[in-house]
């Protein structure tokens, strides 16, 4: 039902992004009747209009086929959000007419992420990795450490069970790393066949050793299929896998898995209703330090206000909005001053310690036609480094392998070098000669490069810092008159020397591939460059980083209710009835993209919620 | 009931000059079918198939995957709609020298100190390889910057410039470039499951038509006294 | 004057055909003393002069079409060839009227009944094999085609009569990747049903793909699905499979006493397992709304795709503007102009019938769908009406006009224009597969309602095309071999829903799990 229309819920969600979707779905499943609150707009009938909207989009970048238009000034939008275009030069990222965000830091934050039905998994890459068992056991200062009750094998059914869910295709065989990292069942669907680029980088590079690792110094380099959430064969009445090659921003054929699909089956379940265009503005405590209710405001299809309200009474609450929105709203709900600090925040760690992937991202010319811009948009990698006793002094990463081409690396190829050989430029660095070609010249050319552009991604590890965080703007607003988040970003010399041995393994990799590097390096003016400690050679030499896409840590989950926002469970240590979920809670970023860590923890948390009877009393 | 050539109906023969009177978008041409032509000497069939010929001089490749003969998308027409709003008088001398037999290095070198004619192709060439209209004067413009520019932001508009507009949904999945890349456009595959594990169809496949499995030579596809190079 | 004649059945078992023979004019339906000739058995094919339908003036197709029946021709067209080489001067638009009257040709052979004429019996297609009844529950081998055990008929439907619905496949309601239900004016589902003719299913019975082991095998031997496919020069019919949507008729307003039927209504059986009872099995009157062909030929690889609809079911976007909605319709309310909410939107969930506590001709207030027909019309995709003058011959030919097949219209047919791409075997290694559908989309109001081109055209990929999507269909084998894998099943998602023998590989598809 599209409508608060029961006077009385079991269950309020905020965000109906994978987090929250899994929660309403189980809850919904379970008998509880659910109200879950978007800030964005309802799940479309097709794709026609985003299909459409992303085809002439000029910059096909992640958030281009979704609401709101990416041109406005965010002090218009009700429900906005930051995009890659506002982080495309060295002003836009500090201008507030131009971004979502209000950045304060010298280094910008650097992902993005959408406000509507779906969340932002809605134009996620669909990696499905699990985390490491070191990965729950790393620990950092100022009380960053998973929970006891979180660890590989506690988190291992419902890693399965989150794989069962959205539907992950992989190999088991290829994933179980190390015998601690055991699969109990294998996925419900084989693994996606490896691109014509994995297999040449296999052939170059399996069996190399770098004297470090998962497996320690004798660790050799694998490339493996990745896991991901996309159909290697029909599943649940979706299409295989077609190699749309658009995973990030929309698949046309939803192969691959976003949570609309979770939304749809909560739906059906008749217990799930759904409130869209609908921002929470706070969250309102009552006795015992319960909370009562959510108040929100909402708008209509033109993004103008069309009123305010409150949710209906409910015994449990569940926030799952991203990182950034979360510690937003419960900053927000200071109850009129009484809680300057925001709901939740006793211990003042909401909204701190954000963190994200920094991306290191080469790119270069193979020595022959591999034939990219086919399959989906990466099928391999390499997770051989995410481990070893580096971990104390250094960030580790895990090396992803892109399928297409130099288009995520530059922003925008094919376009650009096609441009470069036509008009004469030399942006993409392939054209010295600054030729303009046409016909079978054009051809011949431009097809020798573009089959055999290649790039790899390291996504690096890091670790939490209080000064990274989230606050309220005080000057800046929104379209429903909503502070801003402000937001506070800087990498760590412990993240910084995970990215210097990135490059240095980076470089190494391209020697053995024979592959010609075509990185640039970055103007030093650059926000996102970051000069590294001295190389082997004792040059000091400058990259550039980017968002993986991933916002960690902003209400994180501990043992310790000082240190920590939430428990094991999700569930604030202040508030009774009161979950927190998604990646927000994750205490460290650790070694692999998020999602699949926070559908189990969601899954997990709906079956502790549902379970625990103090909770329906 | 009257002989529409195939020309003139499917491949929108019928919509460009409706398109030009009426200035309307395109976005698929089948809206555009049902309105007459009126008469309009720039958008005759012959016209067309110099443009096509024409762009398949300048593209590299074959105008019958240009202009195919069961034509749902009308690019031609299009295309050629858009590069004579932007300069009809240069494309003219462009289209009746080549038709005249002269190759395209021979014609920007009797245009001389003149650029128009050069970036008016380069308009075509981009607008066919990418699906997006670029205005000639935007390439001139950009031709010319400073060549010490270095800029590595993704998106940046110094990098990836900005086209003017693109074309239609249909320009996008049709552009050359996924072609010359032996690919398909990002988001739009008709290819299978898997394929991706195997090398691609030889480029030849993509820019040439297709041969037929039986003994029976295929019809000429371009006349060959008008001096287009194979 | 009656002749018997042997019809060939080397490919067919030891059926022998009868067919009378004999020729009679049929204009005004007077007979001059000769028997009709009868309708083939829908085994075999036609060469209709379709190779010269692109020369044939609109103004002769009536008396062409008596002249093929008179020849005894009135059987399915074995392919719709068109000159081989469409480069040659056909005008594209000859060539889509050549299809078009295929298609025309194809829905009276098909509607026709398996000896006789359209109106003296059952349709043939009725006689056609469901989708359940080939994808078995516990992956078992399907009952020969004439075996008289035929179908799978479940316990609470023994002994009675009637098109079973089978209602706790989800594919029955819910259109296809679940995208959303459709309701009539009555409150009540519209249903869809899967068939698949005689050839198609001999190929997946004779190849074990009608079950996930069965695919599995297949592919280990490096076989492509490949349907047989329909040949003018064979005389062969090749793979047909079709689409038929239903509404449940109103007794006293659709049939009844001093009730002109204005559909074609058969008996039907609501089949709901979940229901207790009679309501388990129900009997009801279906009247069929639209209608999918899909035929493989030689000459198109990527099939031809036909739809032709109940012209009540909605208006058009044009009558909607032009406010010249009449109605009565059965998935849109003039009353409700301007529509209180968008139109072709999908109803608020649940979706699942039990889930809705739905039940046929449910008690106000129920969810009517509001639907437009929002694509460009026939006039606009191509010249002169044709379509729709197509439509005025065919409804005037004397056995459809005054029956209730002159209320069914064509609405388009797509083929696969690339030559000579469409001819080409394996079309998984081309650059393009589906060798440029022609037009790009094709949408039926009742199958495909929440996709519909606009006005202005489509989005690739996102509006529906038949061939487009059904490019992406795949086998969906079990995987006990690594290098098992999904591979192109020829255009038809019909193989996916093979169950396995394995119950526990049966998790996912919950058909599969019933006894």
């Amino acid at each position: 039902m599209n409508d608060a229309s029961k006077k009385f819920y079991d269950v309020v969600i905020v965000g109906s992004g994978i987090a929250g979707g899994l929660v309403a779905l189980k809850l919904g499943q379970a008998g509880k009747q659910v109200l879950v609150l978007e800030a964005g707009g309802p799940i479309p009938t097709n794709i026609n209009t985003e299909m459409d909207t992303f085809y002439r989009a000029l910059a096909k970048v992640p958030e281009s086929p979704y609401a709101p238009d990416l041109s406005k000034d965010p002090k218009t939008v009700p429900a906005g959000r930051p995009t890659v275009l506002s982080l495309s030069n060295a002003e836009d990222w500090r201008d507030p007419s131009k971004s979502y965000l209000i950045q304060t830091g010298t280094v910008p934050f650097s992902s993005t992420y959408e406000r509507t039905a779906g969340g932002t998994s809605v134009h996620w890459l669909g990696t499905s990795l699990r985390l490491l068992p070191n990965d729950f056991k790393i620990e950092f200062p100022h009380g960053a450490r998973w929970p006891r009750d979180i660890n590989y094998e506690t988190l291992e059914p419902w890693y399965h069970k989150a794989e069962e869910e959205i539907g992950v295709s992989g190999s088991k065989k290829e994933q179980s790393y190390t015998e601690e990292m055991f699969f109990s069942e294998d996925f419900p669907m084989p693994a996606i066949p490896p691109s014509r680029i994995d297999l040449f980088i296999a052939d170059q590079i399996n069996g190399m050793k770098l004297g470090y690792g998962i497996e320690g110094k004798d660790t050799t380099l694998r490339v493996r299929n990745t896991p991901a959430a996309r159909n290697s064969k029909p599943f649940k009445q979706r299409r295989t896998c077609a190699g749309n090659t658009n995973c990030i921003p929309i698949c046309p054929i939803q192969a691959k898995y976003d949570p609309t699909i979770t939304l749809r089956d909560a739906e059906a379940t008749g217990k799930v209703d759904f409130l869209f265009r609908t921002v929470a503005s706070e969250i309102v405590v009552g006795e015992k330090e319960r909370i009562d209710h959510i108040k929100y405001l909402q708008y209509g299809e033109d993004g103008k206000k069309t009123g305010e309200g409150r949710t209906p009474p409910a015994k449990i609450f569940v926030i799952a909005g991203n990182a950034i929105e979360t510690p937003r709203l419960l900053q927000m709900s200071t109850g009129d001053g009484k809680r300057p600090e925001g709901v939740a925040n006793s211990s003042g760690q909401v909204g701190r310690n954000l963190m994200d992937h920094p991306m290191y991202v080469p790119w270069g010319l193979l020595p022959e036609p591999r034939f990219p811009y086919r399959g989906p948009l990466s099928t391999s990698g390499i997770e051989d480094l995410r481990d070893g006793d580096f971990r104390k002094e250094r960030a580790s990463f895990r090396i992803e392998i892109g399928n297409e081409g130099w288009n995520f690396a530059v922003g925008g190829d094919p376009n650009i070098t096609t441009v470069d050989l036509v008009n004469g430029l030399n942006n993409s660095l392939t054209n010295p000669k600054y030729e303009a070609l046409h016909g079978d010249l054009l051809v011949s050319r431009l097809g020798d490069l573009l089959t055999r552009q290649f790039r790899l991604g390291f996504l690096v590890e890091q670790e939490p810092d209080p000064d990274n965080r989230v606050k309220l703007s005080q000057s800046q607003v929104d379209g429903l008159g909503l502070p801003r988040p402000e937001v506070r970003y800087s990498l760590s010399d412990y993240t910084i020397r995970g990215l210097a041995e990135a490059k240095r393994v980076a470089d190494l990799l391209f020697g053995q591939l024979n592959a010609v590097r075509y990185t640039r390096t970055p103007d030093e003016n650059d926000p996102t460059a970051i000069e590294l400690p001295p190389n082997e050679a004792g040059r000091r030499e400058r990259i550039r980083f980017m968002g993986a896409g991933h916002i960690i840590g902003t209400y994180r989950m501990g043992d310790d209710r000082n240190t920590s926002v939430v428990n094991a469970d999700q569930r604030s240590w202040i508030h009774d009835n009161l979950y927190l979920i998604g990646s927000g809670v994750f205490p460290t970023s650790a070694t692999a993209n998020p999602t699949l860590t926070i559908a189990a923890l969601a899954l997990r948390t709906a079956d502790k919620i549902k379970n625990e009877p103090n909770n329906w009393a | 009931m009257t002989e529409i050539s195939r020309r003139a109906l499917i491949s929108g023969a019928t919509a460009t000059a409706a398109t030009a009177a009426f200035g309307a978008a395109l976005i698929s041409p089948t809206s555009l079918i049902a309105k007459r032509l009126p008469d309009d000497s720039v958008s005759s069939d012959q016209n067309l198939t110099n443009f096509a010929n024409l762009s398949a001089a300048l593209t590299g490749v074959d105008s019958s995957i240009l202009t195919p003969n069961v034509d749902p998308f009308g690019l031609n027409a299009e295309i050629h709609r858009r590069a004579n709003a932007a300069n009809a008088d240069k494309l003219q001398t462009i289209l009746s020298k080549f038709t005249d037999g002269k190759t395209i290095e021979q014609i920007l070198a009797e245009e001389g100190r003149d650029e128009s004619a050069k970036f008016l192709m380069r308009s075509i060439i981009l607008a066919w390889y990418l699906g997006a209209w670029y205005e000639p004067g935007v390439l001139k413009t950009n031709a010319y910057k400073p060549r010490t520019y270095n800029s590595t932001r993704r998106y940046s508009k110094e990098v990836l410039i900005p086209p003017k507009e693109i074309i239609s949904p249909d320009a996008y999945t049709n552009a050359l470039v996924w072609r010359v890349a032996q690919a398909h456009p990002m988001g739009y595959s008709n290819l299978q499951f898997g394929y991706w594990e195997k090398d691609p169809p030889p480029i030849e496949e993509f820019i040439r038509p297709l041969k037929q499995d039986d003994p029976k030579p295929a019809p000429a596809t371009t006349d060959p006294t008008k001096g287009v190079p194979k | 004057m009656i002749a018997f004649a042997q019809i060939g059945s080397k490919s067919f078992g030891a059926l022998g055909i009868v067919m009378l023979i004999c020729s009679a004019p049929l204009i005004g339906g007077r007979a001059t003393g000769h028997e009709l000739p009868q309708h083939a058995p829908a085994d075999t094919c036609t060469d209709i002069p379709l190779k010269n339908i692109s020369e044939i003036d609109l103004g002769t197709i009536g008396s062409t079409i008596d002249d093929a029946i008179k020849q005894g021709k009135n059987w399915i067209p074995c392919d719709a060839n068109q000159e081989s080489d469409p480069r040659g001067d056909t005008p594209a638009q000859k060539l889509q009227r050549g299809f078009d009257y295929y298609s025309w040709l194809t829905f009276i052979a098909l509607n026709s009944p398996r000896a006789g004429f359209l109106g003296t019996g059952t349709p043939v297609w009725e006689g056609y094999k469901q989708l359940p009844d080939v994808m078995l529950p516990d992956g078992s081998r399907p009952y020969d085609w004439s075996d008289p055990n035929q179908s799978f008929v479940p316990a609470p439907c023994a002994n009675k009569k009637g098109m079973i619905i089978h209602m706790e496949m989800e594919e029955t309601y819910n259109e296809p990747f679940k995208t959303g239900p459709l309701f009539d004016q009555n409150g009540n589902y519209a249903f869809f049903v899967i068939f698949m003719n005689r050839q198609m299913f001999g190929y997946i019975r004779e190849n074990d793909l009608y079950n996930r082991e069965g695919q599995e095998a297949f592919q280990a031997k490096q076989n492509e699905v490949d349907f047989p496919e329909g040949n003018i020069t064979e005389g062969t019919l090749g793979a047909i499979m079709i689409k038929a949507s239903w509404k449940l008729m109103k007794e006293g307003v659709d049939f009844g006493a001093n009730v002109t039927p204005k559909y074609h209504i058969i008996d039907g059986l609501l089949y709901r397992p979940s229901q207790k009872g009679e309501n388990a099995c129900r009997q009801v009157k279906l009247g069929l709304i639209g209608f999918h062909v899909g035929h493989k030929t030689f000459s198109r690889q990527q099939w031809i795709w036909t739809t032709f609809e109940h012209h009540e079911n909605v208006p058009t976007q044009e009558d909607v503007d032009k406010h010249t909605t009449a109605g009565p319709y059965s998935f849109y309310d003039p009353k409700r102009e301007p529509s209180d909410r968008p139109v072709n939107q999908v109803p608020e969930g649940p979706w699942d019938p039990d889930e809705r506590g739905w039940v046929p001709f449910p008690k106000k207030p129920f969810f009517t769908s509001q639907i437009v027909r929002s694509g460009p019309s026939s006039t606009e995709l191509f010249k002169d009406d044709d379509v729709a003058v197509l439509n005025t011959l065919f409804h005037d030919w004397s056995r459809i006009k005054g029956t209730v097949w002159e209320n069914y219209d064509l609405i388009t047919t797509q083929w696969p224009s690339g030559f000579p791409c469409s001819f080409k075997k394996h079309p998984g290694t081309l650059p393009d597969p589906t060798c440029t559908p022609f037009p790009t989309f094709l949408a039926n109001s009742t199958l495909e309602t929440f996709s519909q081109p606009l006005h202005d055209g489509g989005v690739p990929l996102a509006t529906s095309s038949c061939i487009s999507c059904h490019n992406n269909a795949t086998t969906n084998p079990t995987h006990h071999d690594p290098r098992s894998i999904a591979m192109r099943s020829d255009f038809t998602y019909i193989l996916e829903k093979a169950c396995s023998t394995d119950p526990k590989e049966n998790e996912l598809r919950e058909v599969c799990k019933h006894d």
